[in-house]
């Protein structure tokens, strides 16, 4: 091509995020190790987040609440606030639609910036990387970091590699640089490289990011399928994915799911159809409210056991679409009681796909579909407005029902 | 076991067993057809937990008596084997089975039919309560109201056909999905028959319909308790009555009507086809307009839209503003009648959509009402 556009995408990472936002709201943790950590006693008991500090003394997310107290006697252990994790979520998101349009959210502390065509207006892309920093700074006493490339790989890889270990912040990569600063780099350190493909890789004597570049693209298309060819792409830094402005989300979504894990693990059939009809409406809930329907259920069950983690992930084709809970949830059972291998419960999920625009309805002779539609629709304009727990099912009220306990939560935490 | 026979009457008769043969299934027993050679018959069996169908043919040579069940791939085998002369013969003790015929030689490894479930015996069902139709009038109610049958198995009562006599001897049948119910009526039927109500597999009716010809020869229907067995030629059906109660929409018919048309049945349905073929959505939706004696068909999809004018033979009542159907549910019901012109009644928008047709059966008058809903459309959302 003659012509070609360098494109200027960033990730902005947001350092030890819930722990800074705790940081950022009682300002006299500063400088001390702090930990995020659930509730011990519900199972939530692990580090979600640690201070600099912190990980000072080792303590890394995951660790479990009573060995941060043995590594760092003097830690201070907070529980997680969801709802303020959100706010100062969308309150960054907001500080970088200042700067662009194209503000991609990828995860709750991590956002991909398309920035493309903004020099004329903030400058080089170090420049603008450098003004991000500091406005989110000054805005929400967060440190945020940030990687900068031709395309999101290359931003990932600068901000996980690179941005975090510099000083000022940021870092820059591009495919003039890429391969100098990553080729060195351990195999596991390239983005979708997880433990399995570097016990993979490491059998073939590839140990560094380099190695795989340099092997033929052919021979891992054939040995890995697609996703061999998007490690090798990955290992060369291309990649040709882009940035949409975040609120088409909404419109192009084909699926909509949702999962528990249980605060107990669940035995009996009463509390597992418990359960299930509260995870179904969710799911149904939430189809409903983007004016869609689906016609493919999909139910995920993890048993208890520890040792070996059991369960399964099925999903089938109903009869007609449909974001109705009941004629869901009816589903839902079905493949429940056909999958489930009898053991205790420890997780749930259920899912709805294949969704299309709901505008359309079959008229039936007997099941009233009209009235069931028009009775979801205003249990969901009561639930909008005066919240989840104000109109429920009353089995809601039984054992193995976590409506209420869910109600004050957000992601498993305490909001 | 050991026979000889002529491929094209083997072939006559597994053509119709195969078809109960389970496509899918994790009993290995029943994967297969029973061969059974005695007094001078050989029976063919096949059950797929749901129907069974057994063959009884005479016109063979037996060698030596005995019983195996042979793979369904000896249908292919036989289909495609060299010569018209076939002999089968199984190797003593263990099922080991040889289908010879000219050059051609087959092993095929056969399994115990003492696993095979077995076929009620004569002696029991014929003393079960009966009715017997001749194979075209059965053959053309079976038309008329198979198509509506359900096969959504979250809705058991609508998988079958409900058969029903009452005590005036007014013959039923009714069939419904849901979304359309198709209702024969045979009024004061002259052959007596007790009253009853039996609700018949959809499944079973539709492979019986495919096997039925013009001809007067008899079908007799043998039922008692959950269990139902059609005799037709040397066909026996057997099939499990749906237990499920279906439910009365027999008031689902309204009494009078908003607009009345009578319409070339032919014309009609080839319009209809035509629309379909840009029907809209999964729901196959098509609108009709009625204004004067103008009926407006009109589709439209993603890859495009059509509209045609047909020239109404007759209209009572109001205009049509516009009702949205599902095209295939006004095929259905167009495509069986034999009558050259159709008389349908519409109720509105979202009212119910009928179409009636008297017909002579032999001395008998058998009345058909065909019922579909409409489709709704909320023009901003739902």
């Amino acid at each position: 091509m003659w012509f070609k556009i360098n494109r200027i995408i960033m990730l902005a990472d947001m350092e030890s995020f819930y722990a800074s936002v705790e940081v950022a709201k009682n300002p006299s943790l500063r400088g001390k190790p702090v930990a995020v950590c659930g509730d011990p006693e519900k199972r939530h008991g692990i580090v979600l987040a640690a201070t600099k500090e912190a990980k000072a003394y080792g303590i890394k997310t995951g660790a479990l609440a009573g060995e941060c107290s043995r590594l760092c006697p003097g830690i201070v252990l907070v529980k997680p606030h969801m709802q303020d994790y959100i706010d100062v979520s969308l309150k960054v998101t907001q500080i970088f639609e200042k700067f662009t349009d194209r503000v991609s959210p990828y995860s709750i502390d991590e956002q991909f910036l398309d920035m493309t065509g903004c020099e004329n207006l903030f400058g080089t892309p170090e420049e603008m990387a450098g003004l991000m920093v500091k406005k989110v700074w000054e805005e929400t006493d967060i440190k945020c970091r940030v990687g900068i490339g031709e395309n999101p790989l290359q931003a990932k890889m600068a901000c996980d590699r690179f941005a975090k270990k510099n000083k000022n912040g940021f870092f820059r990569l591009c495919h003039e640089n890429y391969a100098q600063y990553t080729w060195p780099l351990q195999i596991r350190d390239l983005f979708g490289v997880g433990s399995r493909m570097e016990h993979n890789f490491f059998n073939m004597g590839v140990r560094t990011i380099g190695h795989l570049a340099s092997l033929p693209k052919e021979d891992l298309k054939r040995r890995w399928g697609v996703n061999g060819e998007v490690l090798w792409l990955n290992a060369h830094g291309i990649d040709y994915s882009v940035i949409e402005p975040s609120d088409s989300v909404k419109d192009t979504r084909k699926s909509v799911g949702h999962s528990i894990t249980l605060p107990r693990d669940y035995r009996s059939i009463e509390e597992f159809q418990v359960i299930l009809l509260e995870i179904t409406e969710e799911v149904c809930r939430r189809t409903r409210s983007f004016g869609k329907v689906g016609w493919v259920v999909n139910v995920y069950c993890k048993s208890a056991d520890f040792d070996s983690a059991t369960g399964f992930s099925k999903q089938i084709r109903m009869s007609e679409p449909t974001a109705m809970t009941m004629d869901v949830y009816s589903y839902v059972l079905k493949l429940f009681y056909l999958h489930w291998d009898h053991r205790p419960v420890r997780a749930f999920g259920v899912g709805l796909s294949g969704l299309i625009d709901f505008r359309e309805i079959q008229l039936s002779l007997v099941n009233k579909k009209e009235r069931k539609i028009a009775l979801s629709k205003a249990m969901d304009s009561i639930r909008d407005r005066y919240g989840i727990t104000s109109i429920f099912r009353s089995s809601s009220l039984a054992p193995g029902g976590l409506l209420f306990d869910r109600a004050t939560k957000i992601g498993g935490h305490e909001a | 076991m050991h026979f000889a026979v002529k491929r094209s009457i083997l072939m006559e008769n597994l053509n119709i067993v195969q078809r109960s043969i389970p496509l899918k299934t994790t009993i290995t027993t029943i994967q297969g057809v029973l061969l059974q050679v005695k007094n001078n018959c050989l029976t063919m069996i096949s059950n797929n937990l749901e129907m069974s169908i057994k063959a009884v043919c005479e016109d063979i040579q037996v060698i030596e008596e005995g019983r195996v069940v042979l793979p369904g791939e000896i249908v292919d085998i036989l289909k495609q084997s060299p010569h018209e002369d076939v002999e089968i013969k199984m190797a003593p003790g263990d099922f080991r089975t040889e289908i010879i015929s000219g050059k051609a030689n087959f092993f095929l490894y056969g399994m115990d039919p003492e696993e095979f479930p077995s076929f009620k015996e004569d002696s029991q069902w014929r003393k079960w309560g009966s009715i017997e139709f001749s194979a075209n009038e059965f053959k053309n109610i079976l038309r008329k109201v198979n198509f509506a049958v359900s096969h959504d198995e979250g809705k058991p009562s609508f998988r079958g056909v409900l058969f029903q006599v009452d005590d005036h001897n007014n013959v039923s049948f009714i069939s419904s999905d849901t979304y359309r119910l198709a209702h024969l009526n045979i009024l004061k039927r002259k052959k007596e028959i007790e009253p009853l109500q039996l609700l018949i597999p959809g499944k079973t009716l539709l492979e019986i319909a495919k096997i039925l010809d013009d001809s007067d020869e008899m079908i007799q229907c043998y039922f008692q308790e959950n269990e139902i067995i059609f005799s037709y030629r040397q066909f026996l059906f057997a099939g499990r009555l749906i237990e499920n109660k279906f439910p009365d929409l027999t008031n689902v018919f309204p009494k009078g009507f908003v607009t009345k048309i009578l319409v070339n049945t032919r014309v009609m349905e080839k319009s209809i086809g035509r629309a379909s073929l840009l029907a809209h959505g999964y729901n196959q939706m098509i609108s009709l307009h009625i204004k004067d004696n103008i009926l407006q068909v009109k589709s439209g999809s993603e890859v495009g839209r059509m509209e045609e004018e047909l020239i109404l033979e007759r209209k009572e009542g109001d205009d049509l503003e516009e009702i949205l159907l599902n095209a295939r549910y006004i095929l259905d019901p167009l495509r069986v009648l034999n009558d050259e012109y159709t008389e349908i009644d519409f109720n509105g928008s979202y009212g119910p959509c009928i179409i009636n047709s008297e017909e002579q059966i032999d001395e008998d008058t058998s009345k058909y009402r065909y019922l579909v809903l409409p489709i709704k459309v909320d023009k901003k959302s739902i």
